[in-house]
């Protein structure tokens, strides 16, 4: 975990990491993910692998995800925006 | 003949030279219930809408017939869903692949193209079932596989001499491991968010609503691992967004096939759904390799809450021999980070008022991640359609009804609207804000523990 060692991650390193946690889960390549790609119909990302992302990128950013903010997201860029944002509010 | 390899041998030798133009369709179906308030939901509900969203793919079968026509012939196919039909098409042959709920719609798109004048074959599970009531609308009926009938159809076509019926049991058993690599390039054009890909045929619990033992027989058959892994490359060729659904009717009857098919899977980086029965839950080491093979998703056949309704669906009470496990099977699975999809019928006649409130009640408790209910249908072709049949319990034959949530039979305790309304009940008390919410969280705790 980047925290840990005390590096604050860039906006460019969450987006990084966020989106190689969801190609890992989707098992889609990280390169498929423009900004406006729909999450749950274009993606196939179901509630399920939903939650696998969740809990991963928490971990790995050390942040804490509301499952019910996450329901209303749609599109990859909404995701990245969502975790750049929790991001800087607990790790300043 | 003897053998799938002599059969070859003497159609390749009578394939004439002449270039065909071959449309191959898959029309649209009557898959959206008629009942206006359950209608209503699907459109508004969220977890509905997936659904639909992940049955928009199109089977194997018109992929396949396309790998199937020897190269010099044009193929183009054309899914209804994605793409309108022109009826102006020169084709020389159109073929049409059709289940029950499709079979109105091939008709009305045979008769236009025979009143063009082109010859039109149709082929699929309902004409193998119905093949006296599809030879009405068609030039030629296909009944069961079509490995060998179909390349033999080419052959006598381009010789003047196409037969109105080619039926699998007048050829050579079919030998999946020698089916070619399906023609997913002429789908290439569609942006389908599933692709279908078939690894195995039939399946041996034969129960009584199901016609795929009466199609594929009971004798369980299936591809070679590498033959499956092609597939898959060429489906991620061309979808590079899209899962991969496999179209079994129950994939992993053949454990040890399976078990070589999934470490095969482990090569190629993809997320996949499947359709099985519970025994999947019988091996820790297989659902771990599973969900580490790209495993999310399994669609298994409960059927019922009700031991009662399950002691009758197997001759062998398959089923009912593991009902009293349902419960911890499913929480094995899921702990694994594989969500199952419960797929349960409702209509037996076994089923009452408690049925409905038992179905939800077991659908929230054990935290599935979602549910197929469907209204018990009496496809043609299926045991259940004989029974009900002798005792007149069938209230309508026309396909337009077939749509599995609309009521078509007489039952015991419910009228069709009590029926067609009790499994809306179902689907609201499962997909609703606080039931989603829990599912959520309980998800949540075992993708926690997964990635800690």
């Amino acid at each position: 975990m980047e925290q840990r060692m005390g590096n604050r991650l860039t906006t460019e390193q969450i987006e990084q990491a966020t989106k190689q946690i969801v190609s890992r889960i989707s098992r889609i390549d990280a390169e498929e993910f423009e900004d406006e790609v729909i999450i749950r119909e274009e993606l196939g990302i179901d509630s399920l692998m939903a939650m696998e992302i969740i809990a991963t990128c928490e971990k790995h950013l050390d942040i804490q995800i509301d499952e019910a903010i996450f329901g209303d997201i749609e599109t990859v860029g909404d995701f990245l925006n969502l975790l750049v944002e929790l991001y800087q509010k607990k790790h300043g | 003949m003897t053998s799938s390899t002599s059969w070859w041998s003497f159609i390749k030798k009578n394939m004439g030279k002449r270039r065909l133009n071959i449309l191959l369709i898959s029309p649209k179906g009557e898959f959206l219930c008629k009942n206006p308030d359950f209608a209503d939901f699907m459109t508004r509900s969220r977890e509905m809408r997936t659904i639909l969203h992940f049955w928009n793919g199109i089977g194997a079968a018109l992929p396949t017939i396309a790998a199937l026509t020897p190269a010099e012939h044009r193929v183009t196919i054309i899914d209804e869903n994605q793409e309108q039909i022109d009826f102006e098409n020169p084709a020389d042959i159109v073929g049409i692949t059709a289940m029950t709920q499709q079979a109105n719609r091939a008709y009305e798109i045979a008769r236009e193209f025979r009143n063009r004048g082109r010859h039109v074959a149709i082929g699929g599970i309902h004409a193998s079932v119905k093949s006296d009531e599809v030879e009405q609308h068609a030039d030629t009926v296909f009944i069961g596989e079509a490995e060998h009938s179909w390349p033999c159809f080419i052959s006598d076509f381009l010789q003047g001499s196409a037969r109105r019926i080619y039926d699998q049991k007048d050829f050579p058993e079919v030998d999946i491991t020698t089916s070619p690599l399906p023609r997913f390039d002429l789908l290439a054009k569609y942006k389908y968010p599933v692709v279908y890909v078939q690894t195995t045929r039939g399946c041996p619990h034969d129960c009584e609503f199901c016609v795929a033992s009466n199609v594929y027989g009971k004798k369980y058959k299936h591809k070679d691992v590498a033959q499956v892994l092609t597939e898959i490359r060429e489906v991620k060729k061309y979808w590079k967004l899209a899962q991969v659904g496999f179209a079994d009717d129950n994939m992993f009857v053949n454990r040890r096939f399976s078990r070589a098919l999934v470490d095969g899977f482990k090569q190629l980086n993809f997320s996949w759904f499947a359709v099985c029965d519970i025994s999947v839950a019988t091996s820790e080491k297989f659902l771990a390799d599973l969900h580490v093979s790209g495993c999310r998703t399994l669609l298994i056949g409960l059927e019922s809450v009700i031991e009662q309704n399950v002691q009758s669906l197997n001759k062998d009470h398959w089923k009912s021999k593991r009902f009293g496990h349902y419960a911890e099977y499913i929480e094995k699975i899921q702990s694994h980070g594989i969500g199952v999809y419960g797929s349960f019928i409702l209509g037996f006649d076994g089923d009452n008022e408690e049925t409905v409130e038992k179905t939800i009640s077991f659908i929230n408790e054990h935290n599935l991640l979602g549910a197929q209910i469907t209204i018990l249908t009496p496809f043609p072709g299926s045991r259940l359609r004989d029974r009900l049949e002798r005792e007149d319990r069938i209230l309508h034959s026309d396909w337009k009804w077939y749509t599995v949530w609309n009521a078509v039979i007489r039952h015991p305790k419910f009228s069709p609207q009590q029926l067609e309304a009790n499994l809306l009940k179902i689907y609201r008390a499962i997909y609703n804000e606080q039931s989603n919410k829990r599912r959520s969280r309980y998800f949540r705790e075992i993708c926690e523990k997964l990635v800690s």
